[in-house]
């Protein structure tokens, strides 16, 4: 098939720049690298990019595609091709350019190592003396931390660490996440109050394209929302973020709504809360609060309150109680209650059943390489761009 | 390498591979590096890299096709298909002298495990 591919092009070095384009023959099962290798090999010897593996394992080829992250070695080429359209290719953001789609990970390891990621010994060694071992429940919750491959993707794309260089970012704390929630590890409230401290956890601004761009599925926002959990089960509450995810909780167990009016001075403090008083006078001007701040307690709070007391009896706080949730929104999201595999793609609006080789094919269609990658929620969403 | 040099090795494929590795090579005195800058230069590396890779296909081929027994990841099952402790229950040493792989041979040091055939 016929690719065309526009690359920005950039040497460090003379500090040139220029958009160029490439069109090249390619095999339909190419992916971007497989498109880069080609270019680099027949066409222009001088582009730089890194590579490894192939196979989405070693987090080398991470770059942007029409401006967001993805790992070149994932992404099938057929239906851009197909389409006409022609992707940018670019260097990941949020890192300092070397060369071409080369980035400077130096400031991103610094923080990778910023975060000890290794065991802090300490735990006791069990009495068999055999290898310590976790039960699943808890391996749940660092599962997905634990499939990062430090492509960079979460950080190239973290809108908080572009008004904040200094922001620990999504891949360090989601790989301090993978440490804290391990129950061999040491040093959980070291880390804790390390990720509680000044360009920590409450800075993200919970945006959630780590989640999106992420290829491996670690979701690192979800990673810091753990940390916030765990940070306030173990009483590390002193960042107003901490304060104001609080707040939300005390209000809706005690009077069974958001209690808004005293939102602000239990996030910020009283006094600094007497400075806003402009801003709340607008509030209740335009009718958003109430003038007198008399909470008033909703018909059914004991609702709110039975959740509440249903998650402290189970000890279900923290990092677990939000695993519990992610896996019950999961069976929510795909229907996994009582319904077979063909009954979920049979529903309206459901996405296509993902093409395997041993199912029968109509024989009219071929089926395109690119549905061979999974479902479209599963890919960068700027695959799907080309074709709208 | 890929086609003739996996894991099933026959004594005809080896030998034509031989003569494709001594054809790279030639072909690898004139290699180009397009890319002239600084700063990461993969086309240079590459190139470098080529050329040891071209120094390890020509050792792998030598040593081959000298060990006349199947062994592990090295099959041959058309001449010797089984595998022969009395031989070649030793290690391979190819070092390139004056850019020729000349082979020698050390003996294997027994620790823990003693040797077997494998069944599965």
């Amino acid at each position: 098939m016929q690719v065309a591919l526009k690359i920005w092009r950039y040497d460090s070095s003379s500090g040139e720049r220029a958009l160029k384009e490439y069109e090249i023959e390619a095999p339909e099962w190419a992916t971007l690298l497989d498109c880069l290798d080609i270019v680099k090999d027949q066409h222009d010897g001088s582009l730089a990019y890194r590579k490894s593996c192939r196979m989405m394992i070693c987090g080398s080829c991470g770059m942007r595609m029409d401006g967001a992250a993805v790992l070149a070695c994932k992404t099938r080429m057929y239906d851009i091709a197909q389409s006409g359209h022609v992707p940018v290719i670019s260097a990941m953001g949020n890192l300092p350019i070397r060369k071409d789609l080369v980035v400077d990970m130096d400031p991103f390891w610094a923080k990778f190592n910023a975060m000890k990621p290794w065991l802090q010994p300490g735990y006791e060694r069990p009495e068999d003396g055999r290898e310590y071992r976790i039960s699943q429940e808890r391996m749940n919750v660092i599962h997905k931390e634990a499939l990062c491959i430090n492509c960079g993707c979460c950080v190239s794309e973290c809108n908080a660490m572009e008004s904040d260089p200094e922001f620990l970012g999504p891949q360090a704390l989601a790989k301090g996440m993978r440490f804290v929630g391990d129950p061999r590890d040491a040093a959980k409230i070291e880390r804790l109050e390390q990720y509680n401290s000044e360009h920590g956890i409450w800075d993200c601004t919970r945006c959630y394209f780590c989640n999106q761009r992420c290829p491996k599925g670690v979701d690192p926002r979800d990673a810091i929302a753990k940390l916030g959990a765990e940070s306030v089960v173990e009483g590390i509450d002193r960042d107003m973020g901490a304060k104001h995810a609080k707040w939300f909780v005390r209000s809706s167990e005690t009077t069974g709504w958001l209690r808004e009016e005293e939102l602000i001075p239990k996030t910020q403090g009283y006094v600094s809360a007497i400075k806003q008083i402009k801003f709340g006078a607008s509030l209740v001007k335009h009718g958003k609060v109430r003038p007198i701040p008399f909470p008033h307690t909703a018909k059914d709070v004991n609702e709110a309150r039975n959740l509440r007391k249903l998650v402290r009896e189970q000890d279900r706080q923290g990092a677990l109680g939000h695993v519990q949730g992610e896996h019950a929104l999961a069976k929510l999201d795909h229907g996994h209650a009582g319904e077979s595999l063909e009954e979920i793609y049979a529903r309206e609006g459901a996405a296509p059943r993902p093409w395997l080789p041993t199912l029968e094919e109509p024989a009219a269609e071929p089926p395109s390489p690119g549905k061979k990658t999974g479902p479209p929620s599963a890919g960068p969403g700027i695959q799907e761009e080309p074709k709208a | 390498m890929h086609e003739n040099f996996g894991v099933f090795r026959r004594e005809r494929q080896m030998e034509q591979q031989g003569e494709i590795v001594a054809g790279l090579r030639d072909r690898y005195e004139r290699v180009l590096v397009e890319d002239k800058g600084e700063v990461f230069n993969s086309d240079l590396t590459q190139a470098i890299e080529l050329g040891f890779l071209l120094d390890l296909a020509e050792c792998m081929v030598v040593a081959g096709i000298e060990r006349k027994e199947s062994r592990g990841a090295h099959a041959r099952p058309d001449d010797y298909p089984v595998r022969d402790d009395e031989n070649f229950m030793k290690h391979t040493i190819v070092r390139m002298v004056d850019g020729v792989p000349e082979l020698s041979w050390e003996p294997v040091r027994m620790t823990k495990w003693q040797p077997q055939e494998r069944k599965y």
